[in-house]
Formats: structure tokens, sequence, C-alpha cells
């Protein structure tokens, strides 16, 4: 028992450690790297026992870190290093397929942001304006290539309370070189007139083709649709997730706070939720390194992923 | 100058009171100091001074509201010989207009708070004093409702209604401005002041208040605005852009500032298509029916 909360005590360490390191990974792939680690130094004697003490530990780092990417990255990579033969009688030679095929997920999805921002700066044409929300990485990837490929644009993001993200990505972009306006919330339908397209990221993508994405996302798609401007979505195949919710109240409450805040705080209702759900209705198209989707196509893709 | 003293002391006097109130109390008091020889030359005046006003505040009804006074002491026969019985008419007119405007937010309230059901959810936008009369009436009817109230920033003035409203024992959840869409859901009808109702039948109101009404409109929920007759104003904007600069920003910003594109503007325009119902003075009107009431005002 001792042994459970000692290895589970460093490998929330290790986390922390890796986001420390590269603040530029998602969260989920520092996740991933935790798991892989933790898989090498398991000392499990059985594939069961090994299954459940990688599905524990994925439950230990959602703990940290609430986000919805962690908990699907976390399931997709027990599944990816399980779907081999792993009938050899040695133990070690099977923790050892596990162990090369997790290296291998973890390669794919280090090189995903680069092939979502691949197909995604031809849409952005010469001297369009954009608009985004809240402080994405992606998106940040996106545009970053466009503006290598010597596109001129602009963009307005929103300022994203309650943490005021966005001004972290207006920084960022300025940085590029890329002329940028940070926008209040309240100002996201004043701006969209102006505006060409709409581009934001995703922390979890679920089975209906709807994402889970900062609170504010919903109500930009709304009024996209209502201004005619194309809603463009940005996200990594590891975000993709195994829920179906039908409206806002269906996003469980564990994703909807920061995990301090499920910890500490007893009344849920007066805190302010951290993220909403966006309806496949109101998405154009998804950008993701499985390729360019519409809603509808983002059910078959996760089928195949999670089968 | 004097008349900017004279408007922020009636300001700081009654802060309740709506600031184009204050502003026609101050143009009454300028009426009746004016040492001027003609009619045509105390018109001008008075139109000077509005103008002085709005350099204060520069929100769209203290111009609507000062051009609706001047128009409605001029609207009597002004034949008289001696100057002196002619302004006397007018400023007895005046006093009625301030009158009959004083007691607008009362009938207001009185046609709103019927549309309060008992165990209502109400969604409302940054801070009005109309809304909150509006909902002090209905609480004082004993309906049993909960309020919505964004927090709507730059300011924060959603705090100040949340405050106001927990005064009056009303349970009430301030909202983040981007939790609009995430709410919407769980309420049944939003309420909004506003700053301005212009001739289509739409509205100029704190920043936020379009995209509640977008949203409103996609989840089929009514949005309905409260609004006292002298904030009608002879505006025709097509969508964002044809509001003029001077009310889209304070106006300390717009005597400081000289690159305006930098500045967070603090209010947008509602096209009519969005509202189901507003309630002024004048009745409860459809958006159509607002033009209507519009022309007749300003005849």
């Amino acid at each position: 028992k001792d042994d459970f909360f000692i290895s589970h005590f460093k490998l929330v360490e290790y986390f922390r450690a890796q986001m420390r390191k590269d603040p530029d990974m998602a969260s989920a792939v520092a996740a991933i790297r935790t798991l892989l680690e933790f898989l090498k130094r398991d000392k499990g004697e059985t594939i069961l026992g090994l299954r459940e003490s990688l599905t524990g530990a994925t439950d230990c780092l959602t703990g940290v870190d609430s986000s919805v990417a962690v908990s699907s990255g976390g399931e997709l990579f027990l599944r990816f290093i399980s779907l081999t033969s792993l009938e050899h009688q040695d133990l070690s030679r099977c923790k050892k397929v596990m162990e090369e095929r997790g290296e291998l997920f973890l390669e794919k999805i280090s090189m995903s942001r680069a092939k979502v921002a691949k197909l995604c700066h031809t849409f952005i044409k010469d001297g369009a304006k954009i608009l985004t929300h809240s402080y994405s990485r992606v998106v940040l990837r996106v545009l970053e290539k466009a503006a290598a490929e010597k596109k001129r644009f602009s963009v307005y993001v929103t300022e994203s309370q309650p943490d005021s993200a966005g001004r972290q990505m207006a920084d960022a972009l300025r940085k590029l070189n890329v002329p940028v306006t940070v926008v209040l919330d309240a100002a996201v339908g004043y701006v969209l007139e102006k505006v060409d397209l709409v581009i934001v990221g995703a922390e979890g993508v679920v089975e209906s083709g709807g994402i889970i994405n900062k609170i504010g996302t919903y109500q930009m798609a709304v009024c996209s649709k209502a201004h005619n401007k194309p809603f463009y979505v940005v996200a990594e195949s590891f975000k993709f997730v195994r829920l179906y919710p039908l409206n806002q109240q269906d996003v469980p409450d564990k994703f909807k706070y920061k995990a301090d805040t499920l910890k500490t705080v007893k009344n849920l209702s007066e805190e302010h939720p951290m993220i909403d759900y966006t309806p496949p209705s109101l998405i154009t198209l998804l950008f993701t390194d499985l390729g360019v989707l519409t809603p509808s196509a983002v059910s078959d893709e996760l089928i195949k992923l999670y089968l």
C-alpha cells in the first residue's frame, strides 16, 4: 500500500516536471509520457494488474489536471499499447512490446500539431481577419505556419475571463509580428461583422462532432452562425473523447472546473464553469491529424480510434 | 460651465435618477436663468447647453432627452408679444415634461412585472435601473424568481446589480460575459434595459447585449427590453459600425484618446429582429410599432 501511494506521488511529480520542462507541450502529451514512464517502472506480475494500475495512474493524473484531453489521451494510450498480440509466455517480453508501442504512440502524437497546422493554414487567405478565443497552442501553431508562408492577416482574440488567457495569446502573436487586437468577451457579437473566419482550438472533441472548449466558445459559434462566418476547429486526435452531451448540463462536472476547485469547493453551483459544449451544427470543419473532417465524419473516426 | 456644475450636482444628489432626467432638470434651470432676447437665440443656447452636457455624459439618452425637451417646450403657441410671457409658458411646459418623465419608470415597471411568472429564471445584462425597478415591483407582488446577471466587463457593472438585487432578497448569480450561451438553456426569459431606442425598433445598450440577443433567438427565449420614451433617438443604424463614435465611448475617452480603434467600445446595437417586446411608458410595443411612436414623439 505504501508503494502505491509513493509511486502515485512520484507520478504526479514526474507529470508536473514534464509540464514545466516544456510549457508548449499539450498537457495530454505530458500525461502520456508520464504513463509510459510508469509502464517502464511498473513491477506488476500480470497484464491485468498492469492495465488496472495504468487506469489508476490516469485517474491520478486527471486529479491534477482536469482537462478532457488528459483522460481521453490516457485511455487512447492504454488501448493503443494493448492493441497487439500479447500472447508471449514471458511477461517481460509482453511489457517490452507494450513499451515499444507506447513510444510509437508518443512519436505519432508529437507530430500531430504540425500535421494540423499544415492542413489548416491554406484556409487562411491573404488579408484575412481572424477571430479566435482564449489561448490555444494549436491555433498559435496554425497562425505561425500561415505567417511563415508570408500571408498577411490580422487577429482578434477574446480576453477570455476569468483567467484572461487571451492576453497571453495576444503577446505570443505580437512576437510573430501579427497585428492583434484584444476584445472583450462581451464584444464578440460586435466584432463578428468585421472578421472573415473564426478558428478555435478544442479541449475535447465529442462523439457527435461537437467540441468542449473554454467558456465563451459556444456563444461565439452561435454568433458566427448568425453572421454566416465559417467556424473552424483545430484539434489533435488524442482529444477525441467518448462522450455524447446533448446540452451544457450533460458535460460531467469533473471537466467543467479546475482540479483544485473540484477538490476544495463544496457548492459547485457558485463557481464559474471553465468550459462549455458547442454542438456540431454550429461547426463548419474540424482540422485534425486524421484529416479535415466535417462534424458528422468525426463520429466515424472516433469509433475507429476506440475500436 | 455653470451648466456642467449643476448637472453633476443633480447626478450626485440622486444616483438613482436617469442621467437624461438630470440633464433635463439642468436644461430647465438653464431656461429659467437665461437672459436672451429672442426665441431663436433661446433655442440655440438650449441646443448649445445640450451639446455641452453630452460632452460630460456621452450616453445616447442625454442627447435624445435634450432634443425631446426642446421640442416639447416649443410645441405650443408662442405668439405672445411679450418675451417673458413666452418664456413662462415654456417653463411651465418644461415642468410638465419633467413631471411626466419622472413617472415613466413606474409606468414601465407596472407594465412589465406581469410578464414575470412565479418561479421564473431571468437573465439580465449589466446594471440597469429600469430593470431593477421592474424586478422590485415583481418582488413586491410576492413573485418568486431568480436572476442571472452578467458581470459586464470592462467596468463590472453587473456586480452592482447583483448587490442591489441581494438587498431585495432575490436569489442572484453573477455569470461571466462568456457564459451567456452556457446559462441560456436554464433561463426562461431575458430582460435588458436600453441606453437608446433607435428608429428601426432596435436598441443601443451596454456591449454584450447583441450577443445575448443572438443566443436568446437561437434558444427561442423571449428577449424583452425596458426603456423610457425619452430614450427614443433619431438614428437608423444598419450594423455596429453605423452607431456614431460619440456614443460608443465614454466622454472622457473621446476627449483624451487619439486612436479610438484601440479602445473597447462600451455599447453595441441590437437589431429589431432579435427583440420580442419593448416595455415603454407609451405602452407595450413590438419593434415595428416603435418607429410609429418615435415619429409621433418627434413631430
